[in-house]
């Protein structure tokens, strides 16, 4: 492998060194000129796109064969302190570059005022936690993960604790037909909901299938997404329709998991299939449960998709990130949509830790 | 193994090196701009015209539909597009007086003075009263569309007064189809139908200088002017018989939708208000032979004593910092030209605010009539909440949407929209 013939010992091994370090030298001098050159990204197109190939691959290679090659010549006791940092050095600086600079950059500007130049303190917390649109946005959310955290997880596990008892062939068309959904982008999702909750004035054409089907029981059609008081649950069932086949599946597979001894045994000592359900299937995989819960509720609190494709937050179905994104890049004002982000980002936070935590208790357990 | 690895490293670098140096960058002009699709292709054969007459110089149009956003992202980076295309006065004033703009050259704003209306130039200038932008592609709003064979064999006439389309549609509410189709759901931008709508009415009702001072926030939104616009707007959509499917059909109609009810087998409705672009929202077989089927009049005066006034809108081509080398300036005086008009009108689609403009280029009279509607108009205004700060813009369509779904009272939402203003 990488361990080239080149590192046996001691006196040669500096003249080797240096010119590592020159090739490197010119490799990032080169990477620099190609970065500039694909920034103008005036030229020809496919010269574009050969340079970005070779040095997107051949360059990416180039640098890790110079930088472990140099680690390579280091005496041992370094070179087993510095190896790991090489694999894991560029993961990190992408991670604090994308991820770390702009949650602190965020903060910043969420002490700004509209256009980043004045501090204002906290006023923008201020407008996030008293704004009408925030109050209806959090009474929103709390909607959509009550409803849709809950529905999604109750559903998910009742299907697989359903379909574990049926003919495999059953099971496995139920699991595929209720799992499909997932495949599906927010986006694509809503495009397709709009068909359904869509409305035509009575007398007209019925296009949308729950107002057809109204319809042929005579029912008047209803403009669903603008019912204020409906509309919002309206959408939760779209995320339901989608994260029950997620539940579903990752309960089907901890479900296959629980040895059969136990559910014998439990029979043996005369437990209901109600009981063994609620006190051997669900404990036993209690730490599955958790996980699956806490990641449908991250995405019920980041919910912006649905809403955004649906309704675009008007109607009062607005929601904390639609927020965000409607003061940020609708409104311009960067204060406000920042500060409207923290507070999302600090809602999620603790969910995050949960999800976190019992991750690592199942790595431990198995 | 070693030499391969090394003879692949070594020609890796020398190739590039050698590729970078030699690569030309050609002079290329880019364009960055709101309009995509079929618009964006017929903007092509502009291009094709300038690069014709202009051999070396490469044009591309670059869009996206999220184009405010993705605007503003690019210029808090730094990565400037040569041109861009804005919709909004309000935008193009925000980035000049960030700096992120350049005036036109003097060629460019020669052309302006002599070859437009002096509202034109007058929309283009931002706040520091220098001159950025180029009208090119331009509307009218505040039309009101009919079905001709339908309303001709109703026997209804073409009303000439506010007091006279008000006869005509209270006479239509008994007939079999309702006066109006009205339709405002347009996604996150659900809302601007009704602001233009309350916009045309300002303009029929108020004079030129209240409608100025009403987009500045000199003349609030809760005040007995705009307050009077959202009552006669209130009797029209407020009216059950008035609209197709009633108020409650508004909102929940798309703005795309609602102008086909002119045109389906039972006609919806009888008279649909937008701007000239609604031609291209009608069923297939009437665009075929828009002249034929499609009759047009401007929503009357209420106020007759004010001379009318029209409400346009359009998207200028404005040059970025830095960015204003000779070809891109050459393009931009291009823009000004009545040459850069007539390749769009011949395929449809475009007004042009041109006075040199080849009239008989339009591909429809139905166009050319537009066009003439926009050439002779003593007066005219911007679109208002398209020149408003972005943040009342957006608090405007939402307080408008508000209101008509029965989200507050007109008086809680003119506040809202009022205090959009002082953020």
């Amino acid at each position: 492998m990488v361990k080239a013939n080149s590192s046996p010992v001691a006196p040669s091994k500096t003249p080797v060194m240096l010119g590592l370090i020159a090739a490197l030298v010119v490799t990032l001098f080169v990477y620099y000129q190609v970065f500039l050159f694909l920034r103008e990204g005036t030229a020809n197109p496919w010269i574009i796109f050969i340079v970005s190939l070779l040095w997107g691959i051949g360059g990416i290679w180039l640098l890790f064969v110079l930088v472990t090659s140099i680690v390579d010549l280091l005496p041992g006791k370094y070179r087993q302190g510095i190896m790991p940092w090489v694999f894991a050095t560029p993961a990190l600086a992408l991670v604090f570059y994308y991820l770390l600079i702009p949650t602190f950059r965020t903060f910043w500007l969420s002490l700004l005022d509209s256009d980043s130049i004045k501090f204002v303190g906290l006023q923008n917390y201020v407008y996030a936690f008293t704004s009408p649109a925030m109050l209806e946005s959090f009474k929103n959310n709390l909607i959509w993960i009550i409803f849709g955290g809950g529905l999604s997880v109750v559903l998910g596990l009742l299907i697989a604790a359903l379909s574990d008892r049926t003919r495999p062939s059953f099971e496995v068309s139920v699991k595929t037909l209720v799992f499909l959904p997932m495949a599906i982008s927010m986006v694509g999702a809503a495009v397709i909901w709009k068909l359904v909750y869509q409305y035509a004035p009575a007398g007209a054409n019925q296009i949308g299938l729950l107002n057809s089907i109204g319809g042929v029981f005579g029912a008047d059609p209803v403009a669903f997404m603008i019912a204020r008081g409906i509309n919002t649950y309206l959408l939760v069932v779209i995320l339901i329709w989608m994260q029950t086949g997620f539940a579903l599946v990752v309960f089907a597979a901890a479900i296959k998991g629980l040895p059969s001894e136990l559910l014998e045994a439990a029979r043996i000592d005369g437990a209901t299939e109600l009981e063994s359900f609620f006190k051997i299937t669900i404990p036993y995989i209690q730490v599955t449960i958790i996980s699956v819960t806490t990641t449908i509720v991250i995405s019920t609190l980041k919910v912006f998709d649905i809403v955004f494709g649906m309704t675009g937050g008007n109607f009062g179905t607005q929601v904390i990130a639609n927020e965000q994104y409607t003061q940020m890049f609708r409104s311009f004002n960067y204060g406000r949509g920042a500060a409207v982000a923290i507070v999302l980002l600090i809602a999620v936070l603790p969910v995050v830790y949960f999800n976190v935590r019992d991750f690592g208790k199942e790595a431990k357990g198995f | 193994m070693k030499h391969t690895k090394t003879a692949f490293a070594v020609t890796l670098i020398t190739a590039s090196l050698a590729t970078l140096a030699l690569a030309q960058q050609a002079k290329t002009v880019n364009i960055f701009g709101a309009f995509s699709g079929n618009e964006a292709n017929v903007f092509q054969a502009v291009i094709d015209s300038f690069e014709a007459k202009n051999p070396g110089i490469k044009v591309s149009y670059g869009s996206s539909n999220d184009f405010n956003t993705v605007l503003n992202v690019r210029v808090q980076s730094g990565d400037y597009p040569d041109i861009a295309a804005i919709p909004q006065p309000g935008v193009m004033k925000d980035l000049a007086s960030k700096g992120a703009l350049v005036p036109v050259a003097s060629a460019t704003a020669a052309l302006i003075k002599n070859n437009y209306a002096p509202a034109w130039g007058e929309l283009g200038r931002g706040d520091d009263r220098k001159l950025y932008g180029v009208f090119h592609r331009v509307n009218v709003k505040g039309l009101i569309f009919y079905n001709k064979a339908a309303f001709e064999g109703a026997g209804y006439k073409v009303p000439k007064t506010w007091v006279e389309l008000q006869a005509l549609t209270k006479s239509m509410e008994s007939s079999k189809a309702a006066p109006w189709c009205v339709g405002m759901e347009s996604g996150g931008a659900t809302g601007w139908v009704a602001t233009d709508w309350i916009e045309n009415i300002m303009l029929r009702t108020q004079t030129t200088k209240v409608y100025d001072n009403w987009i500045t926030g000199k003349v609030n939104f809760n005040s007995e002017q705009v307050r009077n616009a959202f009552k006669i707007l209130d009797g029209i959509w407020g009216n059950p018989k008035a609209v197709y499917g009633g108020r409650g059909s508004i909102a929940a109609t798309s703005f795309l939708d609602s102008a086909k009810g002119l045109f389906t087998k039972a006609p919806q409705c009888w008279l649909h208000m937008q701007g000239s672009f609604a031609t291209d929202f009608l069923q297939d077989d009437i665009k075929k032979n828009l002249d034929a089927n499609v009759g047009v009049f401007v929503l009357p005066m209420i106020n007759t004593k004010l001379p009318q006034t029209l409400e346009v809108g359009g998207d200028q081509f404005v040059m970025f910092k830095g960015k204003n080398r000779p070809e891109v300036q050459k393009f931009m005086t291009f823009l000004a030209t009545g040459a850069s008009a007539e390749p769009w009108a011949k395929v449809g689609g475009g007004l042009f605010p041109h006075k040199d403009q080849n009239l008989n280029a339009y591909k429809t009279k139905l166009e050319r009539s537009f066009t003439e509607i926009i050439l002779s108009a003593k007066s005219a205004r911007f679109d208002a909440s398209d020149a408003m700060p972005s943040a009342v813009n957006q608090a405007f369509w939402k307080g408008t949407t508000d209101w008509v779904t029965g989200g507050g009272t007109l008086d809680s939402v003119l506040n809202d929209i009022d205090a959009a203003y002082k953020k």
